[in-house]
């Protein structure tokens, strides 16, 4: 899954374009402001939302969108924006946890991999070449029958899942870092491996990892969106983007927007998500 | 002679991966909370139950003699009975693997159709409106969850408008044709995504370059350049791209089946899962993992024999 978005960021955004540059900022202030809005929606939801994101009221279910219910009610006659609200909480937050933890467990092992050379990097490259041999969504249900229902498994195997990417992208900057002069110094100067390591190459490959995080959220949280819309992500009343595409599936031909506003939440972020990427993208090649 | 050897050595590397892939699979079996048995047969199994289910799975041995059974077992190509079903997995997987195969060759088409049209578009009127709103698009499309693109397009297209029907496949080719298209319709839009940047900048390239110069001073213009002097050789580099839009294409559809009710192996997946039939789900891994491999081995073939730069190392 996450693979995929390599070859996305890989491609030079516009690099050719002779107005790009100015393009490619103002880019960069709509994709901040973006991703913006919704870190700010996700920490104010409990004073933004007009309701109880778990509140039932039956006899007012499936509600169509009017004044006191901007968005509408699901069929428990919840309030459909308080629980959009409150699902980028969960969202955004498994996402960027999950996301950070697959990008320190790649950039550490990326790091040792491509630093100690020869036999710990035949093995990490290998299992990569096995990670990446399952389709994303498979290993996260086997990862996720081992390790149970909740959050934390599912952070858990969103990281195991989605290293490698990261993995990679340090790994081969290690490989030219290392060989460099000032690695050479540092070494000659008597610094022992792990502070050549963390000082003096981590600094110089780092910030991959970090332009690479800003599209991997969006798969991410897509694989988040995905597992609860099979029904086993969050599990409910919990509010979550996927479910919620899912719980308003049934009610597609009369009442569209309760699955049509969660997954414009989740394209809008990975529209902000992908322009801010470009932009970094961009600006690391010069 | 070259060649072989090469092909020899990737040959090699599949099936070294594809070991790991079978030995990871083999330590999550070890690792699954209270061991498979009770994992399979669920809390409310009594511990005489557990005991006979681990006595005919052979769980109760030590793990050297299970793995190696294990290994015996997979190289006969035996990946046990799925506990759902009661039946080989084999034989269960291979029932719901044509209405997969069905959709991902439909994709390919689909796929390949708009992203070599949007491609050619944007790279013909590089810098106009029209080039800015291909390739805007990826942008958009990669953050959109198949699963959601599907739900809209079966509100659009079978529920408002009654097109196609919502779901499942009917019978004969024209039927599949017509009840396949939303789902592999929602595939193609994540897979073009990925290739539509890719093929524009090759076309690109190709297009400012002396042999297609060469065409146009020959008189050359317009479909018959592209078709013959530029579209095979700028689809080149695309090539490479194609086994991540494999890997794509197969987590995707194992998805969109839960959308559009297709009884495939994807539904089979999320079943076996809920279910906790290890077996099964393990099954599917292992064979998608040996799909994949296998596509990534012929790509490189393919590229080695489109490009002949590419050297054989």
């Amino acid at each position: 899954m996450s693979t995929v978005e390599t070859a996305i960021v890989a491609e030079p955004a516009g690099a050719e374009e002779p107005r790009g540059r100015r393009r490619r900022s103002v880019a960069l202030i709509v994709g901040t402001s973006i991703v913006g809005t919704y870190i700010l929606a996700a920490v104010l939801a409990p004073w933004l939302a007009p309701y109880d994101p778990l509140a039932q009221d039956v006899p007012n279910a499936l509600a169509a969108p009017s004044g006191s219910h901007p968005l509408g009610t699901d069929h428990l006659g919840r309030d459909v924006l308080s629980r959009l609200l409150h699902g980028s909480r969960v969202d955004l937050l498994l996402g960027m946890a999950a996301a950070g933890a697959a990008g320190v467990l790649g950039t550490v092992l990326g790091l040792v991999a491509g630093y100690a050379g020869r036999s710990v990097d035949v093995v990490v490259t290998r299992v990569m070449d096995v990670v990446q041999a399952l389709p994303g969504i498979v290993l996260l249900l086997v990862l996720l029958l081992v390790l149970g229902p909740g959050a934390g498994s599912i952070i858990a195997a969103l990281a195991l899942t989605g290293w490698v990417a990261y993995a990679r992208l340090v790994r081969a900057s290690v490989l030219v870092v290392r060989d460099q002069d000032f690695t050479s110094a540092a070494r000659l100067a008597g610094l022992g491996h792990p502070r050549v390591l963390f000082r003096h190459v981590l600094p110089n490959v780092w910030i991959q990892g970090v332009i690479y995080m800003t599209s991997d959220i969006v798969i991410i949280i897509g694989a988040i969106a995905a597992l609860g819309y099979l029904g086993i992500g969050i599990q409910a009343p919990t509010p979550e983007w996927g479910q919620m595409i899912y719980d308003g599936q049934a009610f597609l031909a009369s009442h569209w927007w309760l699955s049509a506003a969660p997954g414009l939440a989740i394209v809008v972020l990975g529209l902000g998500l992908a322009l801010v990427s470009d932009a970094l993208t961009d600006r690391a090649r010069r | 002679m070259q060649r072989l050897g090469y092909l020899g050595r990737r040959l090699g590397y599949v099936l070294i991966t594809l070991w790991g892939v079978s030995l990871l699979l083999f330590v999550m079996l070890q690792l699954l909370p209270g061991g498979p048995a009770e994992a399979m047969l669920g809390i409310t199994a009594t511990q005489q139950q557990v005991d006979a289910l681990n006595q005919e799975l052979g769980l109760d041995r030590p793990v050297v003699a299970q793995y190696v059974d294990y290994m015996g077992r997979l190289i006969r190509g035996d990946l046990g009975d799925s506990l759902v079903f009661g039946r080989p997995v084999v034989d269960v997987i291979g029932d719901a693997l044509p209405a997969t195969l069905k959709l991902a060759v439909y994709v390919v088409a689909l796929s390949t159709l708009s992203t070599v049209t949007l491609a050619t578009l944007a790279a013909s009127f590089r810098g106009r409106a029209i080039d800015h709103v291909i390739r805007a698009l990826p942008l958009i499309g990669v953050g959109m969850p198949g699963f959601w693109i599907g739900a809209m397009l079966l509100f659009l297209f079978a529920l408002t408008f009654p097109f196609f029907p919502a779901g499942g496949i009917e019978e004969g080719f024209a039927g599949a044709l017509r009840s396949l298209f939303l789902p592999a319709l929602t595939l193609a839009i994540s897979v073009s995504a990925i290739l539509i940047r890719s093929l524009r900048r090759g076309l690109i390239d190709v297009l400012e370059s002396d042999h297609v110069l060469t065409a146009r001073a020959k008189g050359l213009r317009g479909v018959r350049l592209v078709v013959r002097h530029v579209l095979p050789n700028a689809a080149i580099p695309t090539v490479t791209l194609m086994g991540l839009v494999f890997v794509s294409l197969l987590g995707g559809a194992l998805i969109v089946e839960s959308v559009f009710a297709i009884p495939g192996v994807g539904q089979l997946l999320v079943n076996g899962f809920k279910r906790h039939d290890m077996p099964l789900v393990m099954g599917i891994a292992l064979l998608s993992a040996a799909a994949i491999l296998l596509v990534n081995l012929l790509i490189d073939v393919v590229y080695s024999l489109l490009d002949p730069r590419v050297s054989l190392r």
